[in-house]
């Protein structure tokens, strides 16, 4: 009763509040008239009560229907002929039940035990009634629990779970009992108190738009229970003292069961805040993923899109220098075209290099490996780049001392590509008239970690990151270092030389050493990163030492020896390859 | 040196800009050019005029280049006719594919200078 009046006040004009409070005044006078029925002496009397039990049970039915067609919200389909009929019909049996005997016949006085009621020739269409009454307003339940949102379906749910849970106890209890077992009348109470549950869930799908945890609704419910316990113990005390005492009792069990209360509902408050915060964290990690993942096929696009036109810039240039198909009598124009030449092949490198780069990152780098002999590559780099060295009048020597043996087990054109970068930067950045070495020599596995961490170590002081780009493309398995021993090629000049702020900026994207606006020497700032990722694709690292500026430099790759080519396509294998792999691009 | 034979070249793309250059390349190395906008005009030429080589690019509108291949090289008429595929695509797929197709050769636009198309051409021709 008290939950009705609560409801109903929380908000009168809610429809549903009202049905409610309505349900629940009925219940409460329905069990009220049984309970001074069964006590009654007298048979008269008791059979008053008993008919003013089954009336508020009737119209008990018609509050319930209505509440049910409100509860959670208006049904669409409403046939107010069905509405009509319910209505009529029930009242019909409150009325007969009232006023004449079709219902309640008599009472009998047994010799002990409690009264009974028989019912009179009405009794069991009443019943009939009733179960198919119940019936329908489960079936439009369920109607209505498919086809709610979540979080009416969960109100829904608690309701449903309610009108089973009595329809079912009412059931066993007030007509199955009584059927099976005609002299336990006790049973048929409790089919009665059943409601009380009934009443209990759907107050509380009423007034829950939240927080259908189940430890909450546990805390409370044992709460209340306690509460109410602890309550009517008082009103059973004996003495003043017993009755200070558990209303003292009662007093702290209730406030420690709210404090319990709260605190339970911060907890999951907190839980959920966490979930939303940890969610978004998710999405905006996936959008940077995204983000980046365009970014490297922009580049990847743009300069697909750039080589056309790059191309024939450099092919007319290229036959007017080239193949000398025209002669430029003009001086001035000569010198002019031949700046444009210049440029034009240094645009066609930087874009060979970006497609490279951003193949990379994709992934869509193509790897051949083969038996390479190491030797043979730093001979044919050599003769690549004579004509550039002799420009600056440098000496290319070779220093194959340290080992018998260079093969190694790698993709030729790759190794090919880091060599030249290494020794045109070396070539760059030399003063004129300089020796640039390129030698070959054995170190453990061990020393080479311990050399390219010490630089890294460098590195990873300074504020910029390691391009993560670069290690998410490559797999660690194709990082790893195969072997005991690697071969080591290394190119050293006396050239301009890195402090150690400089090596920290190294194998970056876009780095250059130096003060740019006095240097003449040109460059893209990519070489040395592409070279980086194309050692560690192959199972390699690459470091450089320098005792500090204008004390020059050298610069280390490592390659796993022949004997180890079994291990590295075992481990090769295992990586994904993506299916449109490139080769690299050439500037041509 | 031996004098070049006035070779027919036929050259299928619809990107002027290369198509132009290399034009303009072989007339300068004395070859016969001729040129088509598009795939069908291609193959229209080809029949008729019966070139000695032909430059197919693969990206066109319409019939893309494999598909003209295809189509030159089922009909009695052209079939005969080496064909180099140029392409500004550097992917391994498209060289297999080109194999595949009965091409002779593959030469990515911009990797190659024109001196070194005419290489390729001649390698083609001669061989």
């Amino acid at each position: 009763m008290l939950l009705g009046i609560w409801i109903y006040f929380s908000d009168r004009k809610s429809k549903i509040n009202i049905w409610f409070f309505l349900i629940s005044i009925c219940i409460l006078l329905w069990n009220v008239f049984a309970y001074l029925g069964y006590r009654s002496t007298d048979t008269i009397q008791s059979v008053i009560f008993f008919k003013l039990n089954f009336f508020f049970v009737s119209l008990y039915f018609i509050a319930f229907y209505f509440f049910t067609i409100h509860f959670p919200t208006i049904s669409k389909k409403r046939s107010t002929i069905v509405d009509a009929i319910v209505t009529i019909l029930a009242s019909f049996f409150a009325i007969i039940t009232l006023f004449t005997r079709m219902m309640i016949n008599n009472v009998l006085i047994p010799s002990e035990g409690k009264l009974i009621f028989q019912m009179g020739s009405l009794g069991n269409t009443y019943y009939i009634f009733t179960i198919l009454l119940t019936g329908y307003i489960l079936y439009i339940l369920f109607q209505k629990y498919r086809v709610l949102s979540s979080e009416d379906k969960n109100r829904t749910k608690f309701f449903l779970l309610g009108t089973i849970l009595y329809a079912l106890a009412n059931v066993i209890f007030s007509i199955g009992v009584a059927l099976l077992y005609p002299e336990n009348y006790n049973y048929t109470q409790l089919g009665d108190f059943s409601a009380i549950l009934f009443l209990g869930f759907t107050a509380y799908a009423i007034m829950k738009h939240q927080l259908f945890n189940i430890r909450l609704i546990a805390t409370e419910s044992i709460t209340a229970l306690l509460s109410v316990g602890l309550l009517t113990q008082i009103f059973l005390s004996n003495s003043t003292t017993e009755y200070v005492l558990k209303f003292v009792v009662w007093a702290l069990a209730s406030y420690g069961g709210w404090m319990l209360i709260k605190s339970v509902k911060n907890e999951i408050k907190h839980r959920e805040e966490l979930q939303g915060l940890y969610k978004q964290l998710e999405e905006a990690n996936n959008h940077l993923k995204e983000v980046d993942a365009l970014k490297t096929e922009f580049i990847s696009m743009a300069s697909h899109e750039l080589l056309t036109p790059i191309s024939a810039i450099n092919g007319y240039l290229s036959m007017i220098f080239e193949e000398k198909i025209v002669k430029i009598e003009d001086e001035k124009a000569k010198k002019y075209l031949t700046q444009v030449y210049g440029s034009s092949k240094r645009l066609a490198k930087l874009v060979a290099e970006l497609l490279n780069v951003s193949r990379i990152e994709q992934g869509r780098l193509a790897i051949e490996k083969t038996e390479i002999d190491l030797k043979e590559i730093a001979e044919s780099v050599i003769a690549e780049l004579k004509f550039k060295a002799e420009e600056r009048k440098h000496t290319l020597k070779t220093n194959f001392s340290g080992v018998t043996n260079a093969k190694s087990y790698a993709d030729l054109d790759k190794i090919k590509e880091i060599l030249i970068n290494l020794c045109g930067n070396s070539i760059k950045y030399s003063p004129d008239g300089s020796d640039i070495e390129i030698g070959i020599k054995k170190l453990s596995t061990s020393d080479v970690e311990k050399e390219y961490n010490d630089m890294a170590e460098m590195s990873s002081k300074k504020e910029n990151a390691p391009d993560s780009s670069l290690q998410n493309a490559i797999d660690e398995k194709l990082r790893q270092m195969v072997g005991e021993q690697q071969l080591v090629v290394y190119v050293s000049d006396n050239g301009l030389g890195l402090s150690g702020d400089d090596i920290s900026h190294l194998f970056k994207k876009f780095s250059r050493v130096g003060d740019f606006t006095t240097q003449k020497v040109q460059g893209t700032g990519l070489g040395l990163y592409l070279s980086k990722a194309l050692t560690e694709m192959q199972h390699g690292r690459i470091w450089v030492t320098s005792e500090g500026r204008n004390k020059g430099s050298i610069f280390s790759f490592t390659l796993p020896e022949i004997s180890q080519m079994e291990e590295i396509k075992k481990l090769d294998a295992k990586v994904k390859v993506a299916k449109d792999a490139k080769p690299l691009a050439k500037s041509g | 040196m031996a004098e070049t034979k006035k070779f027919k070249v036929l050259i299928v793309d619809d990107d002027l800009t290369l198509r132009d250059m290399y034009a303009e390349r072989m007339k300068i190395e004395g070859y016969e050019v001729q040129i088509a906008e598009d795939g069908d005009e291609g193959v229209r030429i080809a029949k008729k005029e019966k070139p000695d080589i032909i430059l197919l690019d693969i990206m066109m509108p319409g019939t893309n280049g494999f598909g003209i291949l295809k189509i030159l090289k089922e009909d009695a008429d052209t079939k005969e006719i080496p064909i180099l595929m140029l392409s500004a695509l550097m992917q391994e797929e498209n060289k297999e594919k080109s194999k595949e197709g009965g091409a002779d050769g593959y030469i990515v636009k911009s990797e190659t200078t024109p001196a070194e198309v005419i290489e390729k051409v001649k390698q083609t021709l001669t061989s």
